[in-house]
Order: C-alpha cells, then sequence, then structure tokens
C-alpha cells in the first residue's frame, strides 16, 4: 500500500541554521507514528512541513491526493478576550456537525457538563480534552496531534488512547504524534522516530528493548543514559 | 422687520437640525464600523497598534496641511512609513517597544512641524477633532468605509473566529492568516484615517474599543458581543453627540466620557450582582 505521507531526503534551514537534516521516513495508513526528540530537535518542523506551513529548503515531500489532515497543537494560545462556550468551540472545531461514528469523543471530552461553559473557565486537561475531540470529530485522513495528552491525567491519557486505536481502526485513520512520553510511546505506537535534527533512528516499538541501535538513539535524545561511540557535529 | 425676524429663526431653525442631522447621521456610522473593529481590536490584543495608528494618522493631517496632499493620501503615507519603522524595529526590540518609540517619534514630528509653521496648522483640531466639520463628503466616505467593514466581516468571519482561537489550526485548515491578519489592519486602518478629522487622534482608540469592552461584559459569543457593541456604540455616540452639541464640548471627549459612564455603571451592577450571589450562597 502507497503511503499516506513521504518524507525523502528533507532538510530544513532557518537562516543557516540547519534544523532538519536530511529525513526521511513514511506513514502508512491506519497506523500511529511517533516522533520523539529533544527540544528544538525539529519535530514541530517536519510537523508543519506536513501541513504545508513551511516548505524544505532540499528534498521532496510527496502527500497522497486529497488527504485531509487535522491537527492539534501543542500550545493551546486561545486568547480569552473572546466570549466561547464549548459548545461554540466544537461547532467551529467541527463545521460538518458530529458523526455517531466518533461520537464516544464527546464523552471523554465531558461535553454534557462543559458545553455552555465559557472556555477561559475551563481547566487546561478539559480545554485539551475539548481540542482534541474536535479535531478527531472533523474527521480527518490523518491527524498530527503535538502532545495531545500533556494536560492529561492518567487515567484521561489510557482512555484517549484507547479511543484514538478504536477511531483508527473503525475509520482508517493515521496517526502522526508528537510526544516526551515514552512509555506511552511504545505503548501505543505502530512506529517510532527519534530525531536530533537527523533521523536517528526507525522501527517498531517493540525494537527498543532489543535492537541496539534503537537504544543508542533513544540516549542521544535523551531518553536512555549509557555511552555509546559514535559522534555527532551538531 | 418682523417676517426677517421669522426668516431668521426659521433659518436658524433649519441650521440647528441640519447640524444635529449631521451628528446623529456621523454618530451613528462611526458607531456602526467602530463596534465590530473594536472586538476584533480586543480579541487581538490589538489596542496598542490602534493607539499608535491613531497618533501617526496626527503626522498624516499636519503632512496634508503643509503639501496640500488629500489627507487620505497623506494618511496612507503615514501608516505606511509607521508600519514599516516597526517592522523594521520589533525584531530588535519587541513589537510594544517598537510601537511606543514610534508612536513618540511621529508625535515629536508632529508637534515640531506645528510649532513651525504656527500661522498654518491648527494641532488642536487634530487631536480631538470636530464632528460639525464633517461634509456630506465625509459621510458619503463614512457610508463606503461601513461597506467595507461589513463585507469584510461577513465574508471572513468564521475564519477570523478560528484565526483568534489558534492560529495553528487555522492555517493547518487553510485559513489565510497572515493575509487576513494584513485585510484586518488594511480595514482599521482606513477607518482610522478616514474619520481622524471628526474624531481626532487623541481619542479615537477608546471610541474603538470601549464599546468593545462594554459588550465583552455582557457576552456570551463572539456574534453577540458585536451586537452589544453596536449597540452601547449606538448609545455612547448618541448621548456624547447631543451633549457636545447643548453644552458645546468637543465631540470625541463628550463620546469618551458617555462611553466611560456606561462602562462603569454596567462594572458596578455586575459586581453588585456577583455579591448579590455570593451573600445568597
Amino acid at each position: 500500500m502507497s503511503p499516506v505521507v513521504e518524507f525523502s531526503s528533507v532538510s530544513k534551514y532557518f537562516d543557516s541554521k540547519l534544523l532538519v537534516d536530511n529525513v526521511s521516513f513514511k506513514l502508512q495508513q491506519r497506523e500511529i507514528t511517533t516522533l520523539i526528540g529533544q527540544n528544538g530537535a525539529g519535530k514541530t518542523t517536519i510537523a508543519k512541513m506536513i501541513l504545508g506551513l513551511e516548505k524544505p529548503t532540499q528534498g521532496q515531500i510527496r502527500i497522497k491526493d486529497n488527504l485531509k489532515i487535522g491537527y492539534a497543537p501543542q500550545k493551546l494560545d486561545f486568547n480569552f478576550n473572546m466570549p466561547l462556550n464549548a459548545e461554540a468551540l466544537m461547532n467551529i472545531l467541527v463545521p460538518g456537525g458530529i458523526d455517531k461514528e466518533v461520537s464516544e469523543l464527546i464523552n471523554f471530552a465531558d461535553f454534557d457538563n462543559v458545553r455552555k461553559i465559557d472556555i477561559s473557565e475551563l481547566s487546561g486537561g478539559q480545554l485539551q480534552k475539548l481540542v482534541l475531540a474536535g479535531t478527531l470529530m472533523d474527521k480527518p485522513d490523518l491527524v498530527i496531534l503535538d502532545e495531545p495528552t500533556q494536560y492529561l491525567d492518567v487515567t484521561s491519557q489510557q482512555e484517549f488512547y484507547k479511543l484514538l486505536k478504536q477511531i483508527k481502526e473503525t475509520t482508517g485513520l493515521t496517526v502522526f504524534l508528537i510526544s516526551h512520553d515514552l512509555f506511552t510511546v511504545m505503548k501505543n505506537s505502530d512506529q517510532v522516530i527519534c530525531i536530533n535534527g537527523h533521523v536517528c533512528c526507525i522501527g517498531k516499538p517493540n525494537d527498543a528493548g532489543q535492537n541496539l541501535d534503537f537504544k543508542n538513539a533513544l540516549s542521544e535524545i535523551g531518553f536512555y543514559v549509557h555511552s555509546h561511540d559514535h559522534r555527532h557535529n551538531h | 422687520m418682523f417676517i426677517h425676524m421669522i426668516i431668521g429663526t426659521i433659518i436658524n431653525g433649519i441650521h440647528i437640525w441640519l447640524s444635529m442631522f449631521v451628528i446623529i447621521t456621523v454618530s451613528v456610522l462611526i458607531g456602526l464600523i467602530f463596534a465590530p473593529l473594536g472586538c476584533l481590536v480586543l480579541w487581538k490584543r490589538y489596542v496598542y497598534f490602534g493607539d499608535g495608528l491613531a497618533h501617526a494618522s496626527m503626522f498624516a493631517g499636519i503632512v496634508s496641511v503643509m503639501s496640500g496632499l488629500p489627507i487620505f493620501y497623506a494618511g496612507l503615507l503615514s501608516s505606511g512609513l509607521f508600519a514599516f519603522i516597526i517592522f523594521k524595529l520589533r525584531s530588535n526590540s519587541g513589537n510594544s517597544a517598537a510601537i511606543g518609540l514610534t508612536t513618540s517619534i511621529m508625535i515629536s514630528l508632529s508637534l515640531v512641524l506645528a510649532y513651525s509653521y504656527p500661522g498654518q496648522i491648527n494641532i488642536t483640531k487634530y487631536l480631538v477633532g470636530d464632528i460639525i466639520s464633517a461634509s456630506a463628503q465625509d459621510i458619503k466616505l463614512l457610508f463606503f468605509i461601513l461597506i467595507v467593514v461589513l463585507i469584510f466581516f461577513l465574508s471572513s468571519y468564521k475564519d477570523l473566529v478560528l484565526m483568534i482561537l489558534s492560529k495553528d489550526i487555522a492555517e493547518s485548515r487553510g485559513v489565510k492568516v497572515k493575509f487576513l491578519e494584513l485585510a484586518f489592519l488594511a480595514v482599521l486602518s482606513f477607518a482610522v484615517l478616514s474619520t481622524i478629522k471628526i474624531v481626532g487622534a487623541l481619542l479615537v482608540t477608546s471610541i474603538i474599543v470601549i464599546p468593545a469592552m462594554v459588550a465583552r461584559m455582557v457576552a456570551k459569543s463572539p456574534v453577540s458581543m458585536i451586537g452589544f457593541a453596536i449597540l452601547s456604540s449606538l448609545m455612547m455616540n448618541f448621548i456624547g453627540g447631543i451633549l457636545s452639541f447643548y453644552l458645546d464640548i468637543p465631540f470625541a471627549p463628550s463620546i469618551i466620557l458617555s462611553g466611560g459612564f456606561i462602562y462603569f455603571l454596567l462594572l458596578l451592577i455586575t459586581h453588585f450582582k456577583k455579591f448579590l450571589f455570593k451573600t445568597s450562597h
């Protein structure tokens, strides 16, 4: 099956600084791919290149025709000078109306209890749940989730990933996650990409336990602490 | 003699009614134009920018008098210069500092020019404005601006709300965020520049923002906020306009005081209601 998104030797400079260095990977339909890496490793830049908000300096990005991409950003820069309740927020995020297929997200976001509350009065977790639910209810073919569970408690995180897996199975959704939570990544991803400007390692999460390259890559981006002998120029 | 007196009284009455008509028409038009723009200024936290733009427009007035260039073109020149300097300075010192510095420089330049040409430039006119000076041409221009504002809001309302919620989400859904921001600033500049001789540079920002601040206290949605802002803008402009006419005080300060009164009255009522709610629970 042809990939939904394919990066071929993609590099991105900002001014003269190399942020993304010769990156290649594929996103397959119905798979959860997670990008892990330290701050400033180029994760959000890669997400923005998939969205078409940044152009690569070198290399090629192939995106399947007519692909509908949803995006839930890491930073919820909501401006609370505007009066807006949760129901109005959902109407904006899901302009086509809520489909029964994904209506379980309504319960996840606790929508019935918060629908009349102004979003400025909601907690970070409640707001993040609404944005995640709204993004998924819009029925994208590919969803990009940047640190989707950073404001959620452990129970809500587990509930979210369970729902995400369920939705991808029923709708064929492809998921591209950016996360710092290694435990959750290993448990819920089909493919993991470790990045530090360049791609350190790509593989199945199960490989991490046995594969030395994978261990070294994780070590390089700060997840495991142990010595290794390869060097980097940046 | 008697007939002359009657004719004089009739002419005087017509003059008063015409002036009242101009004041009411201009007040209503300014209210309808600035209320929705004010909401957007408040939502996007552009108050400081609006203030800077208004002061830069004083420079436009003085350039217009000195060069004979129509005020609108002088305004475009002045706001273009304002935007260019800020664009160049902001990477070095941040938006607020860049706007503050540019505004001060343009005001100082205006004052120096006014001081150098004492017979030609009446600086007070550009500071506080004069509603009576509004001509039929100005009223036509206000109608035109109102149509531009209406088209802007009706064609891009959903995109605007999404952009204000989150630029990232808006961009990912195909909203041309940079274009929309630029279009908003262009419409705002156009409206401010075209009304500066009526409302004055000193107080135009308050005229834009006060109705939105009043509306924010009572509104539950963006649309209702625009509606309440229009209502409070019409109220403050109407009361201010009438007071300005009968008490012979400048138009802009008069409507600002009316707006301020409405704002603090509503604030008091809101706090009183909260107090009652707390004591009853």
